[in-house]
């Protein structure tokens, strides 16, 4: 029943938007217990139970105190558990001083490379896992997966089952697939990216997860997971170009292509594009042709 | 007492000179190809650099290998071809066997081809992580290690041997730092090319570079060579001067190129900082720092769509950590 319920509420797309006068931060409550808290156009999650509150990805001091005067004004329960999506410190950086020093703070293991180096304002993790984690709290479940580097060494997709929606920051859009918002492609990992959306699509399937909720300000809060393959589809595209680009010779001593001797048009269906970010993706992908990572 | 003095003075001043003035050895081309590079450089070469250590240079490519009393080590076999060919013309400078190979780095462009050498019963060396690299993205061409090792490891051919040492992520995850002994010579993969280590890079987008750890890794080489007294390194690339048209050979030179490189990171690193700390928005520190003409006396070639490239890999790991 209480299925029925979300799957409406998310069909609909109503949602409750609150905003907190100090600030650019805002609450979209899709329901009163699973809140998405948005500022300087990233998002994260808040999953409220009856005695704590999880908070996924706190992004800032501000950020976080914004969410503790949330709490605390609705007579919510305070922070116990916070889950890092993954290792930037640009959505984890709650300042150690904030919080309860009891906290739970997890991540998956492969964190541990970039949070074990001290920064001040980036709580170390008191849980790592490996590929799978559990947290249950009451009648609520939150799952936890990791399917190797994708974006960056450590990013997991996080499972709220009770809701059966996902949340995916960064590799994501809900407005559909789209050239990724920074083509220099800093943190890609073009050797298991693919694989990474393999097992997420197999996920979607078993679960069959309708939904997702992703880590940046959209006109849409929510997405549909058919994007998850078509994300695929547009990173194998790029991939493909990329080997058929060097067996063709149309690539020069800097690794970069002529775009001239490509055909366009199956790039610029993609929301975001643009021909200079399409020559960065490209470089990125030549360079993993040749050095397998 | 003035005399001590004057003694201190002189001690002091042959320290210097040989520190900064170490006469580098002069390669001696045994072999190259018949055929050119760009109508400039031949395709492949074989230098002797002593009478242990031999550099092969392959395209843009170099690797180098060592002849000791038992045996021969080779390293990175770069690809199938350019293997074939070192195979060849180390068989015509010796018969000892070749013992073994061992990996820089991870990364296929500089690891394919290494079967022949395999075949022949070579003991293949990596660092762990660089078999795991190669577990989860196999490649045909890349031999896996037969030996993988944690921090350290040496290997010894009789009179001549190879130390490894593994610092930490630096350009991929497994890169080690090559210590040739008893020459005292340094190989890093894919930076430190001499004559120049604060040239413009050729990947400007420092794909799977771990930047966290560039600076420290770079600084426990420069404590190694102090600690082991290396004079000289060899290129694992070939290199320019002045701008980057210019292309040399730079099969070995001053260990300088080591600290310049470390210098180079940590110079873009702390330009970028500086914007940051200005309160100049991330996406627009690339374009401020080009029109301040930041680093543009320092860094020899320096490029600007490379340094926007660059500036903006900076920004964001300082944003992110990674």
């Amino acid at each position: 029943m209480k299925k029925k319920f979300y799957t409406l509420l998310l069909s609909t797309l109503f949602f409750t938007s609150i905003s907190i006068a100090s600030s650019d931060f805002s609450i979209e409550e899709i329901s009163k217990d699973l809140i998405v808290f948005s500022q300087n156009g990233q998002q994260g999650l808040i999953v409220i139970n009856e005695n704590n509150s999880i908070v996924v990805d706190p992004m800032s001091q501000e950020t976080t105190k914004n969410i503790q005067k949330f709490l605390a004004s609705n007579g919510k329960p305070m922070i116990s558990r916070i889950i890092y999506s993954h290792s930037h410190w640009d959505r984890i950086s709650t300042g150690k001083a904030t919080l309860n020093k009891d906290i739970e703070v997890i991540a998956q293991q492969e964190c541990s490379l970039y949070l074990s180096t001290n920064n001040k304002n980036v709580l170390g993790p008191t849980i790592y896992f490996q590929d799978y984690f559990e947290i249950t709290d009451g009648e609520k479940k939150i799952d936890l997966y990791y399917y190797g580097p994708s974006h960056g060494e450590c990013m997991i997709v996080i499972h709220l089952v009770e809701e059966n929606l996902l949340f995916i920051p960064d590799l994501l859009h809900t407005k559909g697939a789209s050239f990724p918002s920074d083509a220099t492609l800093p943190y890609l990992r073009p050797s298991t990216l693919i694989n990474f959306f393999n097992e997420l699509e197999k996920l979607v399937q078993k679960k069959k997860i309708k939904s997702f909720i992703g880590g940046h300000t959209e006109d849409k809060l929510i997405g549909s997971t058919s994007i998850i393959a078509e994300q695929r589809i547009f990173w194998e595209l790029m991939q493909t170009t990329a080997e058929e680009a060097e067996v063709n010779g149309i690539i020069n001593l800097d690794n970069f292509i002529d775009l001239e001797k490509l055909d366009l048009e199956p790039y610029q269906q993609y929301d975001n594009y643009n021909s200079e970010d399409l020559i960065n993706i490209i470089r990125r992908y030549t360079s993993f042709q040749n050095m397998g990572r | 007492m003035k005399y001590q003095h004057i003694k201190k003075l002189l001690l002091v001043l042959i320290v210097i000179v040989v520190n900064g003035c170490a006469i580098q050895p002069e390669p001696i081309k045994l072999a190259e190809s018949d055929t050119k590079l760009f109508g400039k450089l031949k395709t492949w070469e074989i230098e002797k650099i002593s009478e242990r250590v031999y550099a092969y240079r392959y395209t843009f490519y170099r690797n180098f290998f060592l002849i000791g009393d038992e045996g021969v080590i080779v390293t990175d076999p770069l690809t199938v071809d350019a293997a074939s060919i070192l195979n060849k013309e180390i068989k015509k400078i010796t018969d000892k066997p070749i013992k073994y190979m061992a990996y820089s780095h991870s990364h296929w462009d500089h690891v394919s081809g290494g079967q022949i050498f395999k075949d022949q019963g070579a003991e293949v060396v990596a660092q762990r992580k660089c078999k795991e690299n190669w577990v989860n993205n196999p490649n045909s061409n890349v031999v896996e290690p037969d030996t993988t090792f944690e921090k350290e490891y040496t290997i010894s051919v009789g009179g001549a041997s190879l130390e490894m040492y593994y610092f930490g992520p630096s350009h991929d995850n497994c890169r080690v730092v090559f210590l040739i002994q008893p020459d005292r010579i340094m190989f890093i993969a894919d930076d430190a090319n001499p004559p120049n280590g604060l040239n413009m890079i050729y990947g400007a987008g420092l794909a799977d570079t771990y930047i966290f750890n560039l600076v420290p890794y770079f600084l426990k080489a420069e404590r190694l060579a102090k600690q082991k007294r290396v004079k000289s390194i060899i290129g694992s690339h070939m290199s320019f001067e002045d701008r980057p048209m210019n292309l040399v050979s730079g099969t070995i030179g001053s260990i300088k190129s080591l600290k310049e490189q470390r210098l180079f990171y940590q110079y873009t690193i702390d330009a970028v900082q500086k914007a940051l700390d200005e309160n100049i928005h991330p996406k627009e520190i690339p374009n401020y720092l080009i029109k301040k003409g930041v680093l543009k006396d320092t860094i020899i070639g320096f490029d600007e769509a490379k340094m926007q490239v660059l500036y903006r890999r900076m920004t964001n790991y300082l944003l992110t950590g990674e």
